[in-house]
């Protein structure tokens, strides 16, 4: 599902943030990639997701080339295959909650009325039904994680990118995202999900990579 | 480029408050100098009389000289040209209206006459030759009167000899402004010119600019403070962190915002100084022309008016941003340091709610919701779009002005024909054509030298532009100019007397040659027969063919009106250019606010072209907004601006100049916000793309 050949990236004159990596992910995998801050964890993650080209080496997701992608092929190749959870949420705060899970359907060109029963759907699973109208500065963290994932899966991509779902939360709340990430993958979901906390991707990865300095070491 | 954008922005408008500044100022303050200096100077006449028999004294005056004798005569060229002459039997110099001798010499003996330098016409130069009543006439030399007594002197027994007992009497008033009360005391007489329509007559040039430079000057201004206010505020609103810095290692509130206020003055004193030396260097040619008026050495620009707007600006530039920059002084530095977005906006939420429901697409229905999220950011780009495309619709108004304004001053038809000898024979062979013919000589109506043109033929061809009433049509009417009318106390429907011949006055036509003293008529009823005549649909050769003197006409555009056309639409341009810097300043800042938000659209799949959709959309209710804002304001701009520059030179403009709106116009500079919006907001659009998603959402 998920082939990353000898990539190298570098940012200005420092020491390359990946270093000729390479990894291998297999359909319907959950893969933790570990490492400590700088690793080169979150570059990994850009790169799969199309949000950064690396300066050697491939990047090919579900069949496709994506490091020679135009900025608007690897646009359309989030809305088809990827969806991203990161830290911070990144939710819109002037949008509702439902606007914010819909976002990407509407993207796609997705009707709206389709759309919504799909959202609704989504936030009862993941237990926020009850926050649509709601403006995700009134939601608890581990609830706009939640809101977050609903995005992610909104047009059922086939890869689900999460980067330090839990860096952000309590343990509490980290816990609720770590099951709910567990779940995910047994509904069959590919996920890639950086993290520094072992204990994240213990309880839910099925394969652990560790990065050091750029290098995967393994 | 979000450090150079308001910088530029900032000394670009400084440059063009300051240009305009300078030189308004400058005819401003040349507006009531060198006249004045030039009459003080000479000793002008307040009263210049002609008649038989007037008195050295009468209530009111204050000192004469006199009496003069006034010849009223036709000189002829060799070429057959006729030139209508008062000259005046004087010395040079004198102890009121002292005469000065511009060149050659004055005249010694009979046959010679010196000839007047009148404003913006060129005499023919000494040596040459006319004709009066058989006798040559040789020019010997070029003087100057202030007040413009006569059109040329010669020795007092000459002029004598063909005044017929007419003379001329100069006065100094003890009251120079009751120049009426004295002219009443005087008797009746002949003729009478006062130095208050000599004084606006020199005035007329810089009463013409001085609207239109005014009305762009306080368009500079405003935009000046404008773009000023809202650079400053964003720069404030997108320094929180570094203000919080500041603030927690020891600056005081007053020092961080001398900083912001020094970040205004900087670029603006570089837009004062560029200003000024354009302004000075714009005011030289204006001011040249206004001293050829006056006959003085032109003084050059005013060196108090560029102090005072080298002050005045800045003073403007540094009190706006002050109050923009208020508020990082008041802003506490927890508050500064603390994370910006810990709680969501409240500002704007209900206008995306309603965009998400809009069936546009969501890149654009996100774009449009976002004026509302930061409103007064998005009233400043609207009223920059707004005073843009006032400019353009005034721009444009005025210079459709100007063009109806020369098409109303050009009389010529495609093919001149010259007719001194044998006006009926040239009328003849012309039988097939559409013409019309014309005679101008100088007369003594009302009271006052006046330029009597006789027409005949198809006259409507002539295109003379009413400003009121009709033209002649039967026996015995005839139109004035404005300035004949105002002058001589004369309303339509009044009559007036050439020649022993009653004209009634059924209108009032635009027509601002000889200043303005003009009466057109039939020309027989005047007793004249045209000595040129006009032909339309036909070529020189056509018209030679037939056995006559063609030439083809020349483009009678006037000098004036394409400076002034020249100067708006250098003023536009620059005016237009700082609106659209000041849209893309504003959607700098606003990219700048919502990197993190573009950066999460662009992770969950929006392409560019969606990202700039957006960005533009966001805009686009300013662009329509201020279409609809600025179009009102340019046309009642125009509808101001246009008749003070008409009546700043001395008339009414016809009505087809000042109402100039159609809806080819309207359709025209109703586009001007858009684009202003759109094409501002095209390269940060493009840069908000082109940013790495990776990068923005690093930002956060």
């Amino acid at each position: 599902m998920i082939e990353l050949n000898h990539v190298t990236r570098a940012y200005d004159a420092g020491p390359p943030a990946l270093n000729n990596a390479s990894l291998s992910v297999a359909a319907g995998e959950s893969v933790a990639v570990l490492g400590p801050s700088g690793s080169g964890k979150s570059t990994l993650l850009n790169l799969i997701a199309g949000l950064d080209r690396p300066d050697s080496g491939t990047v090919t997701v579900d069949g496709v080339r994506v490091d020679g992608m135009s900025e608007t092929a690897a646009a359309k190749h989030r809305r088809a295959r990827i969806g991203m959870v990161f830290q911070f949420f990144h939710l819109l705060d002037d949008l509702t909650v439902t606007e914010n899970v819909l976002l990407p359907a509407r993207l796609l060109g997705l009707s709206r009325k389709a759309a919504e029963e799909r959202a609704k759907r989504l936030l009862d699973d993941l237990g926020v039904g009850r926050f649509g109208d709601t403006h995700p500065a009134r939601l608890s963290g581990g609830q706009r994680q939640r809101v977050a994932v609903a995005r992610a899966l909104m047009n059922r991509p086939p890869v689900l990118l999460a980067d330090e779902p839990t860096g952000a939360l309590d343990s509490a709340a980290g816990a609720e995202v770590a099951g709910l990430m567990k779940d995910l993958h047994a509904d069959g979901h590919t996920i890639v999900l950086v993290t520094h906390d072992l204990a994240l991707a213990e309880a839910c990865a099925t394969r652990t990579v560790r990065l050091a300095d750029g290098e995967v070491l393994g | 480029m979000s450090r150079r954008i308001p910088a530029i922005v900032i000394a670009l408008s400084a440059l063009i408050a300051m240009t305009a500044a300078v030189l308004a100022g400058n005819l401003l303050a040349v507006s009531d100098g060198p006249f004045e200096d030039a009459f003080a100077a000479h000793n002008g006449a307040h009263l210049a009389v002609t008649g038989t028999n007037l008195p050295a004294s009468a209530p009111g005056v204050a000192a004469s000289a006199g009496p003069y004798p006034l010849a009223m005569v036709t000189a002829r060229s060799r070429e057959g040209f006729e030139i209508p002459l008062a000259i005046a039997g004087r010395e040079e110099g004198g102890g009121i209206d002292a005469l000065t001798l511009l060149d050659g010499r004055w005249p010694a003996a009979d046959g010679e006459i010196v000839m007047s330098a009148l404003p913006g016409e060129g005499p023919p130069p000494p040596g040459f030759a006319f004709t009066v009543e058989g006798r040559e006439l040789t020019i010997v030399g070029t003087a100057y009167s202030v007040t413009g007594t006569a059109s040329a002197w010669a020795t007092p027994a000459q002029a004598a000899a063909w005044a017929k007992g007419r003379t001329q009497m100069l006065y100094r008033l003890s009251d120079p402004e009751a120049v009426d009360a004295a002219k009443a005391a005087l008797g009746p007489v002949e003729a009478a010119a006062s130095w208050l329509d000599v004084k606006t007559a020199a005035e007329r040039d810089t009463g013409v600019y001085l609207p239109f430079l005014s009305a762009f000057g306080v368009l500079g201004l405003v935009l000046s403070g404008l773009v000023v206010g809202n650079v400053v505020a964003g720069a404030v609103s997108g320094g929180r962190r570094r203000i919080g810095v500041l603030k927690a290692v020891g600056f005081t509130p007053a020092q961080v915002v001398r900083g912001y206020v020094a970040r205004a003055l900087v670029p603006a004193a570089v837009g004062v100084v560029l200003g000024g030396v354009i302004g000075n260097l714009g005011a030289v040619p204006l001011l040249e022309a206004a001293g050829e008026a006056y006959r003085t050495v032109p003084s050059g620009p005013n060196p108090p008016v560029t102090v005072a707007a080298a002050i005045g600006l800045p003073l403007i530039v540094a009190v706006v941003a002050w109050a923009a920059a208020a508020r990082a002084g008041r802003l506490r530095t927890v508050d500064a340091l603390a994370p910006a977005r810990a709680t969501g906006r409240a500002r704007g939420r209900r206008a995306a709610a309603l965009a998400a429901r809009s069936p546009l697409p969501r890149s654009v229905s996100l774009g449009l919701a976002r004026p509302f999220a930061r409103p007064g950011r998005a009233a400043a780009v609207l009223l920059a779009v707004a005073l843009g495309a006032a400019a353009v619709t005034f721009a444009a108004g005025l210079a459709t002005s100007l063009g109806e304004v020369a098409a109303a001053r050009s009389h010529g038809l495609d093919v001149t024909v010259e007719a001194h000898d044998d006006p009926a024979g040239v009328a003849a062979k012309l039988a097939g054509h559409r013409f019309y013919g014309s005679r101008t000589t100088e007369r003594i109506v009302s009271g006052r030298n006046t330029d009597v043109t006789g027409l005949t033929g198809d006259t409507a061809l002539a295109g003379y532009r009413m400003t009121e009433g009709r033209w002649f049509s039967a026996p015995g009417e005839a139109v004035a100019a404005g300035p004949f009318l105002a002058a001589t106390g004369t309303a339509i429907g009044g009559t007036v007397t050439v020649e022993g011949t009653t004209l009634t006055i059924v209108g009032e036509v635009f027509d601002t040659r000889f200043d303005g003293m003009r009466v057109l008529a039939a020309a027989g009823d005047l007793g004249m027969e045209p000595d040129m005549f006009y032909v339309a649909g036909a070529t020189a050769d056509e018209i030679a063919a037939l056995g006559l003197v063609a030439e083809d006409s020349g483009d009678g555009g006037g000098q004036m009106i394409g400076a002034l056309n020249a100067i708006a639409a250098a003023f536009t341009v620059l005016l237009v250019a700082v609106a659209g810097l000041g849209v893309v300043n504003g959607v700098v800042l606003d990219v700048r606010d919502r990197a993190r938000d573009l950066g999460v659209h662009k992770a969950l799949g929006m392409t560019p072209r969606q990202t700039v959709a957006g960005v533009v959309a966001s805009i686009a209710p300013a662009g329509l907004l201020g279409a609809l804002l600025g179009v009102p304001a340019g046309m009642a701009l125009h509808t101001y601006v246009v008749p003070a520059m008409g009546s700043g030179a001395g008339t009414k403009l016809p009505v087809a100049a000042l109402e100039v709106f159609g809806p080819g116009l309207l359709a025209a500079v109703a586009v001007a916000g858009p684009v202003i919006a759109v094409l501002g907001a095209l390269c940060p659009a493009s840069w908000a793309a082109g940013v790495r998603t990776a990068t923005a959402l690093r930002g956060e």
